[in-house]
């Protein structure tokens, strides 16, 4: 368990503290449908000056509903938000949301590529020819923004279609902080930063709260709400099921409340090395280097191994996994098991090297075309019948990979973007599960995954494993590779910098890997 | 050699503009009398209703979201036709009045057309097509058969206004109106929604202002391109609706603006314009065979987009094809 | 289990009907059916003669024009892009074979075979470029039919002559006859293009890639579909059938010029976008070939009803707006975040 930081520690001065002081924010009953779809029925709770309020609930409880309507994107049907005695119009603007004081960052990096850092942090405070603040005070501000949340800020004159995904939200965080705002909501906003830029957002976090502001923060990460959140409060199918105050509240409670089963989700059970055959060497790499002044890398991947790629943004671990796919240009060579070298992502494939892509919504996904399409394109060539496809073939495979993970189609025809985002991730791993992979590789895959589907793809990933594919898996996420990993390979600077296995892994020890300092304390 | 690049990058225009200094050299060197200032006026009044209209183009593919106003032709030519078929045989030919409800029509045209695309949420290519249906329509109402009608302050324009050249004036205009815009926040929120409209809403950005305004801008250009018009050929033909619709758009692709919007300038899209208009000058110097205009035409063009999307191409990653 | 949170609908109820609509209208053209009906009962009641075998005949053949002059614009928005050399294709077919056959003394097939290659090579280059430079479509496919125009013109030196095969008339005419049968053979050649189209795009390994391509070109890139050769192929299928449909103009016409393309340009695109395809993998050709329907009947109805040409151009465009506003708008920007 990790320590309460200092800053946290109740403090005579702090509101939260003495008789509940008057809510900052209220929200009572609010409910929404989209057509059919009640996306919000009854959702209500209170935001005190001083604290960080947690929101959870799965992929379909509502949260991203909410957040829009707090954002002012979404009108609600029903219910009312109260920001400090005053009651919203209901038919608000993104602008008026903020004037009022409630800035949003959302869970999406919302920049304008071509445009620099500086207006994009500045995005939408002008009027339509007006401008209110100086183009002095504005560099300044968005200057110290930037530095509270990064070790190294970019220049504010840089284009933002430059910087890594983790800087652009950085960027989208500081847009929110120039507005100094007296309630900040994170819809999942760390899920695109490194591990350093998020530690810097928390200290942020608690500054704003400290100063009598309050932060609504939205995350699947249970170790993220331990740190920070002083209240919680559940969604569920759109309703509000409890509010739970830190302390209270723990990792199975809440997911006993998100899921309304008994359906305590304990660890996955992990088979002990032994029991899984770490077989031949699938793939491996000779005198690999990921950029001209790093060190080479010379790792072999068995089959029946889980092998976890661990490190900050950019420091190779996303590098290395295009190198194996077969997507690598510089020095050094990519060779199967029986030495063939790999020079393409298409023969990769023909290899047997499969690769899942990071970003669901770019890389993967097609959203005009149904499940069924979105699960067959690559091995489509198999329906084929006399040059022409038998779809009732495809419906056929479909529903085998759909049964194993778990997922419950209303048709097969349906389109990919009517499924949750849980769902949405099985269908593509089952699109490259079709291809007979000996070779797994994912990128980030639980990205904005719920609870119950991540354990079922913890599972699947334990079973593939089991059955002889070598599975590599990138992950931001920590709690992943101490649950699931037979090795990890943390990078840093553009090669392996240690290489941690099942015995050696621990939260405290693999983050300070990423660091390159010796090793943390572990339970 | 990078810093070029850097700078190409943020400077869309440049090459276009370089591109056509070159050219305008190329057509001094084939035909010296090309220089002579004396047939300046008359060569820029006839350049002047192309460029205009290119620049009429521009602010609606910059605004983004698939943004395109392809009724420019048929407004500028409706323009030409109500200044010489209506207001001067009915005595309302004086430039007080014609100039004003000149730029009044325009801008009431691009104000509708972006009533479509953002109110009624029309696909931008549907909703301009349209009104481009509707101003041929309109345009062969007004004006069955060709006619013609002349005004002194026309002839004026079409060729000097004292020392400088009417139709100087007349590309100047938007050019003026832009750099006045850059001075105020509109253009940066223009190149915000052009670059990503979801961001710039989510951030508090009026989307459908910003959007409404670049296509009654546009509107009102190409309101200017129909008196330049109007002062180069004084007469009307409802024919003539679509002659500039179609190179219009290839000038502002060749002046560096991306269909994709967020990216461009009004500069680049005269540029793009006066490369096209430069490349005919200079194949009829060389008394290359008219025939073959417009083969060289299109394999230019061909070449100048090829050529600046090779130079700029920001980074991006190989999965990426379009 | 968490699949449950899948379907929040309102315990057992049925979606109301305007979204049942909605998505059945996303699956089938159904707005689009119910106009060209509806229009082509107004006038049956309204305009003597309307519904006579020849009349229906006349709108065949001319929805056929523009409805195969719209098949290659709709692959071509399929995958995002959009093709503005179909005009020069058009005319160039038309000029080609009536030179060839006309004034040469080439036999028929020869010059066809000429006209095929030259479509497809050209067309290809289209697409080729599109892709391998990432420049938008619609100025690479002008420059195009810039070169193209411009080539005929210097082969004919600006004097299209000649006139091709009489069959290819008899073909286009209204009152032809195919095998015997009495409906103009141009009526059955667009019939024959329909279904081919419908079976490609629906049921073949390359339609459901041009759709994955549309859709989402870096997933598909990702998917193994070789997308650059999804661009080629389809840019010159959109050449071969608007130098096709140019041939069969000529035949039509009598003889070829570089206008005779022109029309088709934005009509063809007017019919393509009012059917419902819109860019990026939504949409088929027989949401064009409705569109091509509608749009006939609709400017036969105004003829009939005594409007001149100023008069339909602005209800044609009027009216294109109103068609569409109940299915072909863009969602609100709010619902796209």
């Amino acid at each position: 368990m990790s320590e309460t930081p200092p800053a946290l520690a109740p403090s005579p001065a702090a509101p939260s503290q003495a008789q509940p002081a008057r809510p900052i924010l209220t929200v009572r009953e609010l409910a929404k449908a989209f057509g059919p779809t009640r996306a919000l029925r009854s959702c209500s709770f209170e935001l005190r000056p001083g604290e960080v309020h947690a929101i959870v609930g799965e992929n379909g409880s509502g949260k991203s509903t909410l957040v829009k309507i707090l954002a002012g994107v979404h009108h609600p049907d029903e219910g009312e938000v109260t920001i400090a005695d005053r009651v919203e119009v209901r038919r608000r603007s993104p602008r008026q949301a903020q004037n009022a004081g409630l800035v949003t960052v959302f869970q999406e990096v919302l920049v304008v590529g071509p445009q620099s850092v500086l207006d994009n942090i500045w995005l939408g405070t002008d009027g339509l020819f007006a401008v209110p603040i100086s183009a002095d005070d504005k560099r300044q501000r968005a200057q110290e923004a930037l530095a509270e949340l990064l070790v190294s800020p970019p220049s504010l004159d840089a284009p933002v279609e430059l910087l890594s995904l983790s800087d652009r939200q950085a960027c989208c965080i500081a847009r929110a902080l120039v507005r100094n705002p007296r309630v900040l909501i994170l819809d999942e906003s760390t899920s695109a930063l490194d591990v350093a830029t998020r530690d810097r957002l928390f200290a942020v976090v608690r500054r704003l709260c400290a100063g009598g502001g309050a932060v609504i923060f939205i995350s699947h990460r249970m170790d993220e709400i331990e740190e920070l959140a002083d209240r919680i409060t559940v969604l569920r199918s759109g309703e509000s099921v409890a509010t739970l105050k830190r302390g209270e509240s723990n990792a199975d409670l809440l997911v006993r409340h998100m899921t309304g089963e008994d359906h305590l989700t304990a660890g996955v059970e992990v088979l002990p090395p032994k029991a899984r055959l770490r077989g031949d060497v699938l793939l491996r790499t000779e005198a690999l280097k990921l950029h001209p002044t790093a060190e080479p890398i010379d790792i072999a991947l068995r089959a029946g191994e889980l092998i976890g790629l661990a490190g900050l943004e950019g420091h190779g671990a996303d590098a290395f996994l295009q190198a194996l796919r077969g997507a690598h240009s510089g020095q050094g060579r990519v060779l199967t098991g029986s030495g063939d070298r790999l020079t393409s992502p298409a023969q990769a494939v023909a290899a047997g090297v499969v690769y899942v892509p990071r970003d669901r919504r770019r890389e993967s996904l097609f959203p005009t075309l149904p499940v069924l399409e979105n699960f067959s394109l690559p091995t489509l060539r198999l329906d084929r019948n006399w040059g022409l496809v038998r779809w009732r073939a495809t419906r056929t495979r479909l529903s085998r990979y759909a049964e194993q993970l778990a997922v419950r189609l209303a048709s097969p025809t349906q389109l990919i973007t009517a499924l949750s985002g849980g769902n949405q991730q099985k269908i593509i791993l089952a699109r490259w599960l079709a291809a007979g992979p000996r070779v797994l590789l994912l990128n980030d895959p639980t990205r904005g995954v719920d609870l119950n589907a991540k354990r079922d793809l913890y599972r699947l990933l334990e079973q593939l494993a089991t059955e002889g594919v070598a599975v590599v898996m990138l992950s931001t996420e920590v709690d992943e590779h101490v649950e699931l990993m037979d090795r990890v390979l943390v990078f840093r600077e553009g090669s392996i910098s240690s290489v941690l296995e099942r015995e050696q892994l621990g939260r405290a020890r693999l983050i300070s890997a990423f660091f390159g300092a010796p090793g943390g304390q572990d339970e | 050699m990078s810093r070029a690049l850097d700078s190409v990058r943020t400077r869309p225009y440049g090459i276009a503009l370089a591109m056509a200094l070159g050219l305008l050299i190329a057509n001094v060197v084939a035909r010296s009398s090309f220089a002579t200032l004396s047939s300046w006026p008359a060569t820029l009044a006839t350049f002047a209703p192309f460029a205009l209209a290119a620049m009429a183009s521009t602010p609606a593919i910059i605004s983004g979201g698939g943004g395109i106003d392809i009724s420019i032709g048929p407004l500028l030519n409706l323009v030409n036709i109500v200044i010489v078929a209506v207001l001067i045989p009915h005595g309302l030919g004086s430039p007080w009045v014609a100039i004003p409800i000149a730029l009044a029509l325009g801008a009431a045209v691009g104000a509708v057309n972006g009533v479509l695309v953002t109110v009624f949420r029309y696909q931008s290519v549907l909703a301009t097509l349209c009104t481009l249906f509707v101003l041929e329509g309109v345009s062969l109402k007004v004006v069955p058969q060709p006619t013609s009608g002349s005004a002194a302050w026309l002839t004026h324009l079409g060729a000097k206004i004292g020392p400088v050249p009417g139709a100087l004036i007349l590309i100047a205009a938007p050019l003026l109106v832009w750099i006045g815009l850059g001075r105020t926040a509109y253009l940066r929120s223009l190149f915000s929604v052009g670059g990503d409209d979801t961001a710039s809403f989510s951030a508090g950005v009026n989307v459908t202002a910003v959007r409404i305004l670049a296509f009654t801008i546009g509107g009102t250009f190409a309101g200017i391109a129909g008196i330049a018009l109007a002062a180069v050929t004084q007469t009307a033909d409802a024919t003539q609706a679509l002659q500039y619709t179609l190179p219009a758009l290839a000038a502002v692709a060749i002046g560096g603006t991306s269909l994709l919007g967020g990216r461009g300038s009004l500069l680049g899209s005269v540029a793009g314009a006066a490369i096209m208009f430069l490349i005919q000058t200079l194949l009829d110097s060389l008394t290359v065979s008219d025939l073959w205009l417009q083969v060289v035409y299109g394999a230019l063009l061909l070449l100048a987009i090829v050529l600046g999307s090779v130079l700029s191409a920001p980074h991006r990653t190989r999965a990426e094809p379009i | 289990m968490s699949a449950v949170r899948d379907e929040l609908t309102t315990s057992s109820d049925r979606p109301p009907l305007k979204a049942r609509v909605g998505n059945l209208q996303r699956r089938f053209p159904l707005f689009q059916l119910m106009a060209v009906v509806v229009l082509f009962e107004w006038g049956t009641w309204t305009i003597t003669d309307f519904a006579t075998k020849q009349s229906v005949f006349s709108m065949l053949v001319a929805a056929s024009f523009l409805g195969l002059a719209g098949a290659g614009q709709t692959i071509v928005v399929l995958i995002g892009g959009i093709d503005f050399s179909i005009p020069a294709f058009i005319s160039a077919g038309a000029i080609v074979m009536s030179e060839l056959t006309g004034t040469n003394g080439w036999g028929f097939v020869p010059a066809l075979v000429l006209i095929v290659v030259l479509a497809l090579a050209l067309g290809a280059v289209n697409g080729y470029i599109a892709h391998r430079f990432r420049v938008q479509p619609l100025v690479v496919t002008l420059g195009m039919a810039s070169i193209v125009t411009g080539a005929v013109l210097v082969w004919t030196k600006a004097q299209p002559t000649g006139s091709p095969p009489a069959f290819l008339g008899r073909l286009s005419s209204v009152t032809g006859t195919i095998f015997g049968i009495g409906i103009p053979p141009i009526v059955i050649i667009w019939a024959v293009v329909a279904i081919l189209a419908g079976v490609v795009l629906r049921r073949t390994l390359t339609g459901r890639r041009v759709y994955a391509t549309g859709a989402n070109p870096v997933a598909a890139e990702l998917a193994l579909v070789p997308t650059r050769r999804i661009w080629v192929g389809t840019y010159a299928a959109s050449a071969l059938i608007a130098a096709l449909l140019g041939v069969l103009i000529a035949g039509y016409a009598g003889s070829g010029n570089v206008t005779l393309g022109d029309p088709y340009l934005f009509e063809g695109l007017a019919a393509v976008i009012v059917g419902g395809t819109a860019f990026g993998a939504r949409g088929d050709y027989w949401r064009t070939v409705l569109g091509a329907l509608l749009l006939t009947v609709l400017s036969t109805v105004l003829v009939g009803k005594g409007y001149g040409t100023a008069d339909q151009e602005i209800i044609f465009g009027l009216l294109i707006l109103v068609v569409v506003a109940g299915y072909g708008r863009e969602p609100r920007l709010r619902d796209r975040i």
